[in-house]
């Protein structure tokens, strides 16, 4: 015996009325975490990359990835851990792939420094100083590397680094100690 | 070798931020040594976590999160997250991907079909009255080499029309190596069986056997002649009346 529908006409504009106040609150919700969460997503991105208009692009590659599949995140407390996921992924694989890192290392731009000028022989220790740095951070495993950045941007403390990254406490120490140790043995 | 005991704790000391035991605290007092070492560890960490933190927390651009904002709603006009775009993001992979498996699917059959098309047209030369052999004949005594293409016919007759491919291709297999043909006649084989493929519908011409090999120009012996003795014609009488007749019709 064959079953009968009824179709209701009125039923889709329905659905799509609800699915536009879905999106909308949606949108609204992300941008209210955005504006949280956006600069760090800019500061791991330039923590890797170094140069600010690549972290820029990164970042933004990063926020509208996150915002698509903004949906499909369960636990929206989450959303900060899991954008600084996505965006150290993706300024890894923007690092890996770019090869101008001669030109990022020349077009470095300089922390600011409110004392004194220094000298020449002051800035060109303070560059071999960085250089050195940087190579020795570009090196870390990845786990360590994300650690350390972590701890450098906006002061977290290793509890907040715990956390964000939802991994025990004994583990956000044991992997700064062993990356801060590995940088400063490449430095000596 | 006190220093040295230390030593290591002490790097890890500074490596770790943490402040000295009372048992490295009562040699820091005592050696001043270590008590530099542990300075310059610190001074050495201090310096390189002030660089990353300068680096790290560089100022935003005042563009950044205009721009993310215009690329949100430009991404919202798209309808990010609805059922729609995933839709629509699933079925275009979707497609390509039933697309080639549709081509490569096409191709193999059309791989397999030509094998099959092949291996006819070898069961026909089969049942063609002769077949090219596969077999090299010169490797077969010339007193063997007689021609089996008698039998070859009557198998072929003798087969049914319609044959089941596995079986049809191994009888051919079979039927090749069965021909015989002396060596000085591949050549001429060859061309009937040319031939015989091109004009099918045409009866076959059997050549059972051929004549002896003729390759070789024949000799000829020259002709000897000693001397020409040449005498002159006598005149036929007809001729003779012949030239009578025109005399008289002149005069």
């Amino acid at each position: 015996m064959q079953e009968l529908v009824l179709i209701q006409p009125g039923r889709t504009a329905e659905t799509d009325l609800q699915r536009g106040a879905t999106e909308a609150a949606l949108r609204r919700e992300f941008e209210e975490r955005l504006a949280e969460c956006g600069p760090l997503a800019f500061r791991v991105a330039r923590g890797v990359l170094r140069n600010t208009a690549d972290a820029e692009d990164v970042a933004q590659d990063a926020i509208l990835r996150a915002y698509r599949r903004f949906d499909k995140l369960r636990d929206r407390s989450r959303f900060r851990a899991w954008l600084v996921r996505i965006t150290f992924r993706l300024a890894l694989d923007r690092a890996k792939s770019s090869n101008r890192r001669q030109h990022r290392e020349t077009l470095w731009s300089q922390p600011e420094r409110k004392s004194a000028p220094p000298t020449a022989e002051d800035l060109a220790a303070a560059n071999q100083f960085r250089l050195r740095v940087d190579r020795a951070v570009d090196e870390l495993p990845k786990k360590q590397r994300l650690v350390l950045l972590l701890s450098a941007i906006e002061g977290h403390s290793l509890e907040e680094i715990a956390a964000l990254l939802n991994i025990p406490l004994g583990t956000v120490k044991s992997r700064l100690f062993f990356a801060r140790k590995q940088v400063a043995e490449k430095l000596r | 070798m006190i220093c040295d005991h230390y030593k290591h704790a002490l790097v890890e000391l500074a490596a770790a931020g943490a402040e000295p035991d009372q048992e490295l605290h009562a040699h820091l007092q005592a050696c001043d040594s270590c008590r530099s070492l542990l300075e310059s560890e610190r001074s050495l960490f201090a310096s390189i976590d002030s660089y990353l933190r300068s680096s790290a927390n560089a100022d935003i651009p005042p563009s950044f999160i205009p721009t993310v904002r215009v690329r949100l709603q430009q991404e919202s006009a798209l309808a990010p997250g609805s059922p729609a775009i995933t839709d629509r993001l699933l079925w275009v992979p979707a497609l390509v991907a039933a697309a080639m498996i549709l081509f490569v699917f096409t191709r193999l059959n059309h791989r397999v079909q030509q094998p099959s098309t092949d291996e006819q047209a070898v069961t026909q030369q089969a049942d063609s009255p002769v077949a090219l052999p596969t077999t090299p004949a010169t490797a077969k005594p010339l007193g063997e080499s007689v021609p089996k293409i008698g039998s070859a016919i009557e198998k072929s007759s003798a087969s049914p029309s319609v044959i089941p491919h596995k079986k049809r291709s191994a009888q051919s297999q079979t039927r090749q190596a069965e021909i015989l043909v002396p060596p000085d006649q591949e050549i001429l084989l060859a061309r009937y069986v040319e031939h015989w493929s091109r004009h099918r519908q045409s009866p076959p011409v059997l050549q059972t056997e051929s004549a002896p090999d003729h390759t070789d120009p024949p000799q000829l012996q020259l002709i000897q002649i000693s001397a020409l003795d040449v005498k002159p014609l006598a005149p036929l009488a007809d001729e003779q009346e012949y030239g009578q007749e025109q005399d008289r019709r002149q005069k």
